[in-house]
C-alpha cells in the first residue's frame, strides 16, 4: 500500500470518527439544553402559580375582612380589621409586583379592585350610616363576583401558560429529533462517500499492483528465455564448432604431443557445452519452446527423479500441452513449484502429474502420497506465488490435503 | 559410383560450414543443399533430392522436429539424422516420432556423423553412444524408483528376437525373411510386443530398444 493510499485512508477514517464524535457531542448539548429549558419552565410556572395564588388569597381574604369590617365599622374590632386589610393589600401588591408573568389586564383589574375597596373602606369609616352600609354591602357583593371572575381568569391564564410551556417543550423536542436525524444522515452519507471512494482507490491500486507484478513476471520469463537461447545458441554452437575443428585438426597432425593438447582442448570445450546446457535449462527449459509443455513436464519429472529419487509419473497426451505461451509457462512453473514442495515438505515417494485439456480449459493435477498438511493453517510463499500466477490468467487453484493422506493440487486455466 | 547426397539444415552458418568441411573429406558424400531453417530445408528437397538430411533440432520458424515430420511424409526416401545439443529422452522420443532415423549430439558430430549417415542410408538407426547410455541409465533408475516390474520380462524369446530386429531397422518383411515366418505372423508379434510394453508406435518401440541396450 502506497503512502498516498495510507493518507487517504487515515483522512477518511479520521474524518468519519470526528463526525461521529461531533454528532454525539451535539446530541448531548441539545439534551442538556432541553433539560434546562424544561426545568426552567417548571420553576417559572411553579413560581407563577404560587404568586398568583397569593394574589388570589389576598383578594379573598381582603373580601372577608372587608365584610367583617362593614358589619360593624365602629366596633372594637374595627381598627384591627382595617390594619389587617391594609397589611393584606400591601402583601398582595408586593406579590403582584414580583409575579412578572401576569397579564396587564389582570394587573389592572386587581389594581382597580383595591382602589374600589380602599375608597369604600374610607367611606365606611367617614360616614357610618345604615344607607351607606347597605350600599357598601351591595358593592361588596359585586366586588366578590368580580373577584371570582378575576380568580377564574387567573386560573385560565395559568392553564394556558402551562399549555404554552408544553407546546414550547414539544417544539424543542421536535427540533432535537430533526437535528439528530440530519446529523446522522450526514454522517452516514459522508461515510458512504468516503468508503466508496477509498474502496475504489484500493481496488484501482490493487489492479495496478497486479498488472505490474504480471508485467514483471512476463519480463523475467522473457529475459530468462532470451538468456537461455543466447547461451545455448551462441556459446553452445560456437563450442560445438570448436570441438569439430579441433577433431579435424588432430587428424592432420602426426605429433602425439599436439594431439594430446588438442584432446585436452576438445574435452574442456565439451565440458563447457555441458555447463552451458545445464545453465540454460535451469533458466528455462528449451523443451518448453521446442517440444511443448508435455515434453517439458516429462523432462522436469525425470530431472526431479534423478536428483531426489522421487518417482514422478506424467499422464498426458502430447496434444494436451498445446496452448498459448502464457498458459504453458504458468502450468510449467506451477508444476515446478509443486514438485519442489513434494520434495521439500511432503516427504512423498511418488507423484502423479496429470494434464487434461477440455474445450475451454486445461487442468493440471499434482497428486502425491506424502504426509499431507492442514491447508487452512499452512500457506507458504510458494503457494501464494502459484495462486498469484494462476489467478492472473483467470484460473483457479485448489489444494486438497489431509494429514497422513497426501496432497492433491488442482489448477484449472481457461483457454 | 553414386555418391550419397546430403542436405545440411542448421541455423548456425558457422556450424554448417564446419560440417561441410567434415563431409568434404569423404569422397562418397556430396552436400547438395544447405538450409538455415526448417521450412527452407523442406523446400530445398523439392529442387535437390537428398539421401540424408542432417537436421538441427532447434531452428527458428519451422523447427527441426516439425520439418522432419514433413520430410518423412513428403520425401520418405530421405533419411533424417537429428543433430542436437540435447541428450534428453524427451527430445529423442519426439524426433523418433517425427520420423528421424538417427540422433546424434553436436558435441560428438565430428566422430559420429559419417558413421551415422552410412547407417541410416543402409536402413538402420543410429544413436550417439552417450544418448544410448543416458537413456539406458534413466530407464533403469526409473524402474528402481517406481519399484514396478520390468515389462520386458513379459516378452517371449521369439518376441524379444523380433523386437531386436525391428529396432535394428529391419522392416516387417525383412524380419519375416530372416526368421522364416510369414509377414502376417511378424505383424501379430509386433502388435503383442507393443501391447505388453504399453507402447504406442514404431518410434516408442525403437526408443524402448535403445533404453534396453538392444540397439548397438
Amino acid at each position: 500500500m502506497g503512502w498516498n493510499m495510507r493518507r487517504i485512508l487515515i483522512a477518511s477514517l479520521g474524518g468519519l470518527l470526528l463526525m461521529i464524535a461531533a454528532t454525539g457531542a451535539a446530541a448531548l448539548l441539545v439534551f442538556q439544553r432541553l433539560e434546562a429549558a424544561e426545568a426552567a419552565q417548571r420553576t417559572s410556572l411553579l413560581d407563577h402559580s404560587t404568586w398568583m395564588r397569593r394574589v388570589e388569597n389576598g383578594i379573598l381574604l381582603s373580601g372577608t375582612l372587608a365584610r367583617d369590617y362593614s358589619a360593624d365599622p365602629n366596633g372594637a374590632e374595627a381598627p384591627a380589621l382595617l390594619a389587617r386589610i391594609s397589611q393584606v393589600e400591601t402583601e398582595t401588591r408586593r406579590a403582584m409586583a414580583q409575579s412578572s408573568g401576569i397579564e396587564e389586564e389582570l394587573r389592572g383589574e386587581v389594581g382597580a379592585y383595591w382602589q374600589v375597596l380602599d375608597f369604600m373602606l374610607e367611606m365606611a369609616r367617614k360616614r357610618a350610616s345604615p344607607g351607606v352600609d347597605a350600599y357598601f354591602r351591595r358593592e361588596l357583593a359585586e366586588r366578590r363576583e368580580s373577584m371570582l371572575q378575576v380568580a377564574a381568569k387567573i386560573g385560565r391564564a395559568l392553564d394556558s401558560e402551562w399549555r404554552q410551556g408544553e407546546a414550547r417543550l414539544a417544539a424543542l423536542y421536535r427540533r432535537l429529533r430533526w437535528i439528530l436525524g440530519a446529523e446522522m444522515a450526514l454522517v452516514v452519507g459522508l461515510g458512504l462517500v468516503l468508503s466508496v471512494g477509498a474502496a475504489r482507490r484500493l481496488l484501482l491500486l490493487e489492479g495496478e499492483t497486479r498488472s505490474l507484478s504480471a508485467q514483471l513476471q512476463r519480463a523475467q520469463e522473457e529475459e530468462r528465455r532470451s538468456i537461455a537461447r543466447e547461451l545455448h545458441d551462441e556459446i553452445g554452437q560456437a563450442m560445438s564448432r570448436i570441438v569439430l575443428d579441433v577433431g579435424r585438426a588432430s587428424k592432420l597432425t602426426e605429433s602425439p604431443a599436439v594431439r594430446l593438447q588438442l584432446a585436452a582442448i576438445s574435452e574442456s570445450a565439451e565440458r563447457t557445452v555441458e555447463a552451458v546446457r545445464r545453465i540454460a535449462l535451469s533458466l528455462r527449459p528449451s523443451m518448453l519452446d521446442d517440444l511443448g509443455l508435455v515434453a517439458a513436464l516429462e523432462w522436469q519429472a525425470r530431472e526431479v527423479g534423478n536428483r531426489t529419487g522421487l518417482d514422478v509419473e506424467v499422464c498426458a497426451e502430447d496434444s494436451a500441452g498445446e496452448m498459448p505461451d502464457a498458459q504453458r509457462t504458468c502450468i510449467y512453473r506451477v508444476t515446478q513449484e509443486a514438485l519442489q514442495n513434494c520434495v521439500r515438505h511432503a516427504d512423498a515417494s511418488s507423484v502423479r502429474l496429470g494434464l487434461t485439456k477440455g474445450d475451454k480449459s486445461v487442468t493440471l493435477r499434482v497428486q502425491d502420497n506424502g504426509k499431507g498438511f492442514r491447508t487452512a493453517r499452512t500457506r507458504g510463499l510458494g503457494l501464494l506465488g502459484m495462486e498469484e500466477r494462476v489467478a492472473r490468467l483467470g484460473g483457479r487453484m485448489r489444494l486438497r490435503s489431509e494429514v497422513g493422506r497426501g496432497t492433491t493440487l488442482t489448477v484449472e486455466l481457461p483457454l | 559410383m553414386n555418391r550419397i547426397r546430403v542436405l545440411l539444415a542448421d541455423d548456425h552458418a558457422i556450424l554448417r560450414a564446419g560440417l561441410r568441411l567434415l563431409l568434404e573429406r569423404e569422397p562418397d558424400f556430396v552436400v547438395v543443399a544447405e538450409a538455415g531453417d526448417g521450412r527452407a530445408a523442406v523446400e530445398s528437397l523439392a529442387r535437390e533430392p537428398a539421401d540424408v538430411a542432417v537436421m538441427d533440432v532447434a531452428m527458428p520458424g519451422l523447427n527441426g522436429i516439425e520439418a522432419t515430420a514433413q520430410i518423412a511424409r513428403q520425401y520418405p526416401k530421405t533419411a533424417v539424422i537429428m543433430l542436437s545439443m540435447h541428450s534428453d529422452e524427451a527430445y529423442v522420443l519426439r524426433c523418433l516420432r517425427a520420423g528421424a532415423r538417427g540422433y546424434i549430439l553436436k558435441e560428438s558430430a565430428e566422430h559420429e556423423l559419417i558413421a551415422a549417415m552410412r547407417a541410416v542410408v543402409a536402413g538402420k538407426s543410429y544413436f550417439s553412444p552417450k544418448v544410448k547410455r543416458l537413456l539406458r541409465e534413466d530407464h533403469v533408475a526409473r524402474l528402481e524408483r517406481s519399484g514396478s516390474a520390468d515389462r520386458f520380462e513379459l516378452l517371449t524369446s521369439r518376441e524379444r528376437e523380433i523386437l531386436q530386429l525391428i529396432a535394428e531397422g529391419n522392416s516387417n518383411k525383412e524380419v519375416a525373411a530372416r526368421l522364416f515366418l510369414s509377414v502376417y505372423t511378424v505383424e501379430t508379434h509386433r502388435k503383442n510386443i507393443l501391447e505388453k510394453l504399453h507402447l504406442h508406435g514404431p518410434a516408442d518401440l525403437i526408443l524402448y530398444a535403445v533404453r534396453k541396450g538392444m540397439v548397438v
